[in-house]
């Protein structure tokens, strides 16, 4: 036990001594790991006008998942001195509606651009409530609830009235149903003061209401928009890939008509060689995607006839140092 | 020459044109220099935020703008429209480098690079989600929704 201990703390001084050493490289390996660790933790430090200038390039969307990095992001992103860096990436995305005063830049932008149920994070949730202003998946339906019209009051975000079985009901959020009723039943006693609450209220949802529009629009005109891009996009591989399969049928052809003629001229022999016909195909006079006419022939031939010319003397060089090498080797095999 | 230290203790000389793209530079060589403190080209400048891989590709790119005028505004249009296919390549060569280069370019205040490597920064980070920021910039990702 004890020759062990000591066995390690010698190693261990053994180590130490080495680190001394090693004294001038050491620092600087830690410094460099460190520096690739912590890459972009440096923006937070980084001077506002330079930290404005990379998100001046960005969509709301792109802060947005920004400031869920980490907790140094989200602070700095949330706190009012970065009210610019929000305005200035809602300025980049085209007829933007403008900010609601009763919501703030980061709800906003992930109630428009993130795909995220408002409830439970679920992704890919395209569908946007704009009177609700929330995005539910299926499994969070519950947080909505349903009210009848007659004992209507003016619920806050309360989106459009649905007609069932004779009847018609107010859609709200749960949650704003329930504060409303606590708030409410506080001011009970004051009628006067609640009278004006509840006008308040009205006219709260009447701009939200208006606000609803705007934005319906907005963001059926931006689905439009991009489903016309992804239509152009799609359409644009397709002929991409029915011009690739043409211009290859075409070289094709204009190169076994190269072939046919090289081969009326006398070259048969070249061309049945593997290795020319290998080094042929990557010329680029062979190449030719145009049709080969008289003329175009004309221009390439003399060309193509020293090319040839050139080839021969390759294949012929080649053969010689086979023939050669092939004698050593049965002079070879001879001794 | 100018000799450049960086942070870990390359000495890089330079020509004159090249380093004094750099705002920081040209002051501190404007600055008058009491020769009793020494050998002004011998004792060098000292760039403790700067390393050397990040240095070099700054300088590559004085070089390469040595000839033009002095910009000193942050020019802020439209993404990778109308760069320079030059300065494209450079920024968009070694991407993770970009961040650094920014940093670097705007301590030394070399403002033409400051904006060019926000745009490489700033095309880095779009359309990602917050965990593919956090791997393409190794941030430890402590904040949930």
């Amino acid at each position: 036990m004890n020759l062990r201990r000591s066995k390690r703390r010698r190693a261990c001084a053994g180590r130490t001594e080495d680190d001394d050493d090693a004294e001038p490289e050491k620092p600087q390996k830690k410094m460099k790991r460190m520096k690739v660790k912590g890459r972009l933790a440096g923006l937070v430090m980084l001077p506002i006008d330079v930290m404005a200038e990379i998100f001046s390039h960005l969509e709301p969307l792109d802060i947005l998942y920004l400031s869920w990095t980490s907790k140094d992001f989200n602070s700095l992103l949330m706190s009012r001195s970065s009210v610019f860096i929000w305005k200035s990436a809602f300025a980049n995305v085209p007829d933007m509606p403008g900010l609601p005063p009763d919501m703030n830049e980061a709800q906003y932008a992930r109630l428009a651009f993130a795909p995220l149920c408002s409830f439970c994070n679920r992704p890919n949730i395209r569908k946007i409530d704009w009177r609700l202003r929330c995005r539910t998946c299926a499994s969070c339906n519950d947080e909505i609830r349903i009210i009848p019209t007659k004992n209507a009051i003016p619920v806050p975000r309360r989106t459009t009235v649905v007609h069932c079985a004779g009847h018609s009901y107010y859609q709200c959020l749960k949650s704003d149903h329930d504060d409303f009723q606590k708030e409410r039943t506080k001011r009970l006693p004051d009628m006067v003061g609640l009278v004006r609450w509840e006008r308040e209220q009205k006219e709260r949802l009447q701009r939200i209401e208006e606000h609803a529009v705007i934005c319906e629009k907005w963001s059926d005109l931006r689905a439009t928009v991009r489903a016309t891009e992804l239509a152009a996009i799609r359409q644009q591989r397709y002929t991409e890939w029915v011009r690739d399969i043409v211009i290859g049928a075409k070289t094709l052809t204009v190169h076994r008509r190269i072939m046919e003629r090289l081969t009326k001229m006398g070259w048969g022999e070249e061309i049945a060689d593997p290795e020319t016909v290998y080094l042929l195909r990557e010329e680029t006079l062979v190449k030719q995607r145009k049709a080969l006419t008289e003329r175009e022939w004309a221009k390439i031939s003399d060309l193509l006839i020293k090319r040839m010319e050139q080839l021969r003397e390759i294949r012929l060089n080649r053969e010689q140092r086979r023939k050669s090498y092939s004698s050593l080797c049965y002079n070879a095999g001879a001794i | 020459m100018v000799v450049l230290i960086t942070s870990d203790d390359e000495r890089i000389v330079v020509e004159d044109d090249i380093a004094k793209r750099s705002g920081l530079i040209r002051d501190l060589l404007a600055a008058p220099w009491d020769p009793k403190d020494g050998d002004r080209e011998y004792m060098g400048i000292e760039l403790p935020i700067v390393s050397s891989d990040v240095l070099k590709k700054i300088l590559e790119y004085c070089e390469h703008h040595k000839e033009e005028p002095f910009d000193d505004t942050y020019e802020s249009e439209d993404m990778f429209a109308d760069i320079d296919e030059w300065d494209l390549n450079f920024i968009t060569a070694d991407p993770h480098m970009a961040f650094e280069i920014v940093l670097a370019a705007n301590y030394l205040e070399i403002p033409p690079l400051v904006s060019l490597g926000s745009k490489a920064v700033a095309n880095m980070m779009r359309g990602k989600d917050a965990e593919e920021i956090c791997d393409m910039f190794n941030i430890e990702k402590d904040f949930e929704p």
